[in-house]
């Protein structure tokens, strides 16, 4: 059991590195710089690369405008969900640049449409047409606004990226969940559930936006730089700037992340160690101890003339099958416990 | 026959040594030995048995001298020639009564159907309704019948005996003895036994006294 334990330790341990790295290097383009407005750069690569919907800070489009002289600008609005499922605001350039390929339908182009990556059309049992809602963002605020009725407009091709799991639409749609922009349906139209606002469906001619459209809020941008050296003067400007706006490169910071868990890594190869150390030193006097034991079978044996091997057969055959079954049963606390490491491997970092 | 000539022996602390001038055992001979406690009549036993080596003079066992013989070739010697009943019973304690008593059996390539020979043996020391018991659950009693029944069973051309009824009362001693000598007179056997008991040694016309290597008759 001790060996069992030990061993099952290391291989969840290691199971899990392995898995979180993967998951960490899902996606990642060497070229595609990403920028946010904290000064938590996994939080910018969470946003805006791995578009996981957290506590975000906004800033207003108007700030993008400067680093468009270094490249594509992809603005991005990240801060609602459908079905825990991220609505991520862009553009349609997102998906020439990613190489994104719709496998059904076509891409947005309408406010209120959305296409959605395979596995969530899989996950939520969604086609193309089909409408779904968006989850409300408070049911005791009553100035957050109506939840929106949206339309399925295209799936995207798998492609083992966050993407597969992000609902797409156009960064108008995102502004009216925020209430930004809204619609004024008719008054005589009993069909109407005033509590929804559908972008589904009809013509959205009372469909209008307020304020200045220069301060529209964004949670990111995604930034495609020309070259090495106009990625290099963006990271560097960033780094320069009196805004709060923060440039980072995620294959950099991952990196680091890595290197991070290398040496915890290392710690845990190290803990491993002195603890095999440990049990190899008490299975040793276990085994002097069995073996001292076991000397008056031995010494049976000689007496009757049975051979020694046979003895000695005997006990290897025994060490096989303990150390078998450690490994067997190590193999299996790894697989059943992985999957809770995981989980709180990934609430931790 | 075992043929002894000039055999000297002595543990390596020298605690301890036995010699032995000349001293023949024909086939077939029931002898017993006796002596006070530590007087070498169980190391006797295991010297010519090829348990114990290193001794001077001549062992032979049907005209082979162990003292030729390889320590591999002593332990097929041994297997094959020998039934050996111990101080102590030395049954292995996680096997049942019946793998015990067949345990050298199957190291031998014997193709003999024993189980009539094992079935009567197990009857005459009452042990039948253990037959399925483990070692470890046994008296010390019920062990050493055990290890006398192992030594019997494969008819061996020797059968060496340490003190076998020490832990036996009266009647089972008496018929131990009784077992023994019938046994090896069927099969042929040598019978060496030793013992401290009178009463064992009655039933002996032939006796080894270990303090002046005699043999008294």
């Amino acid at each position: 059991m001790a060996l069992s334990l030990s061993l099952a330790i290391f291989f969840t341990f290691k199971a899990c590195m392995e898995n979180y790295k993967n998951n960490l290097a899902e996606g990642s383009d060497k070229s595609v710089l990403v920028l946010g407005n904290s000064p938590d750069f996994m939080q910018i690569i969470q946003n805006s690369h791995f578009f996981n919907a957290g506590e975000t800070s906004s800033f207003p489009i108007k700030l993008l405008r400067e680093y468009e002289d270094f490249g594509e600008v992809i603005p991005v609005s990240n801060k609602f969900t459908a079905y825990e499922k991220p609505i991520v605001g862009l553009d349609r350039r997102y998906f020439r640049f990613k190489g994104l390929k719709v496998s059904e339908g076509e891409y947005f182009l309408k406010v209120g449409e959305c296409v959605i990556g395979s596995e969530c059309a899989k996950e939520l049992n969604l086609s193309v047409g089909d409408s779904f809602v968006n989850d409300p963002s408070s049911s005791f605020d009553l100035s957050k606004s109506n939840p929106v009725k949206l339309k399925v407009c295209g799936i995207l091709e798998k492609n083992s990226l966050p993407d597969d799991h992000t609902i797409f639409t156009n960064l108008k749609t995102t502004w009216v969940l925020e209430g930004i922009g809204h619609s004024h349906q008719p008054e005589e139209d009993d069909n109407v559930d005033s509590t929804i606002t559908d972008l589904s469906s009809g013509p959205l001619e009372y469909l209008h936006f307020h304020g200045d459209e220069n301060t529209y809020p964004l949670t990111g941008a995604i930034l495609f730089p020309e070259n090495d050296v106009t990625k290099a003067q963006l990271i560097a400007k960033s780094k320069n700037n009196k805004t709060s706006l923060t440039v980072v490169d995620p294959i950099e910071q991952i990196q680091q992340v890595f290197e991070k868990l290398a040496g915890i890594d290392s710690f845990f190869k190290l803990l491993f160690i002195l603890m095999s150390i440990s049990i190899l030193l008490i299975l040793g006097i276990l085994i002097f101890q069995a073996a001292s034991l076991r000397t008056k079978e031995k010494d049976t044996y000689f007496s009757l003339g049975i051979p020694k091997s046979f003895f000695y057969k005997s006990i290897f055959c025994e060490w096989i099958l303990i150390i078998g079954l450690s490994i067997s049963i190590a193999s299996l606390i790894t697989l059943i416990f992985k999957g809770l490491v995981l989980e709180i491997f990934s609430a931790i970092t | 026959m075992i043929k002894i000539e000039n055999l000297s022996f002595s543990y390596p602390d020298n605690t301890f040594s036995i010699s032995i001038d000349n001293l023949t055992i024909g086939k077939g001979e029931s002898i017993a030995i006796k002596g006070p406690s530590g007087s070498g009549k169980s190391t006797f036993l295991k010297l010519i048995s090829g348990q114990a080596k290193s001794h001077k003079g001549k062992i032979s066992i049907e005209n082979t001298n162990l003292s030729d013989l390889s320590e591999e070739s002593l332990r097929k010697l041994r297997l094959e020639n020998f039934g050996i009943i111990s101080q102590s019973p030395n049954l292995i304690e996680w096997l049942s009564v019946k793998d015990n008593i067949y345990l050298p059996l199957s190291f031998l390539n014997s193709k003999e159907n024993l189980s009539d020979r094992y079935e009567n043996l197990l009857n005459k020391f009452s042990l039948k309704e253990l037959e399925n018991k483990t070692a470890k659950n046994l008296s010390f009693g019920e062990q050493f019948r055990v290890s006398i029944i192992r030594a019997l069973l494969a008819k061996p051309n020797y059968i060496l005996a340490d003190e076998p009824t020490a832990s036996f009362d009266a009647k089972l001693r008496d018929k131990a003895i009784e077992i023994l000598l019938e046994e090896s007179k069927n099969i042929g056997a040598t019978l060496i036994l030793v013992s401290h008991e009178e009463e064992v040694l009655k039933s002996f016309s032939s006796i080894l006294s270990s303090e002046s290597c005699e043999v008294k008759v």
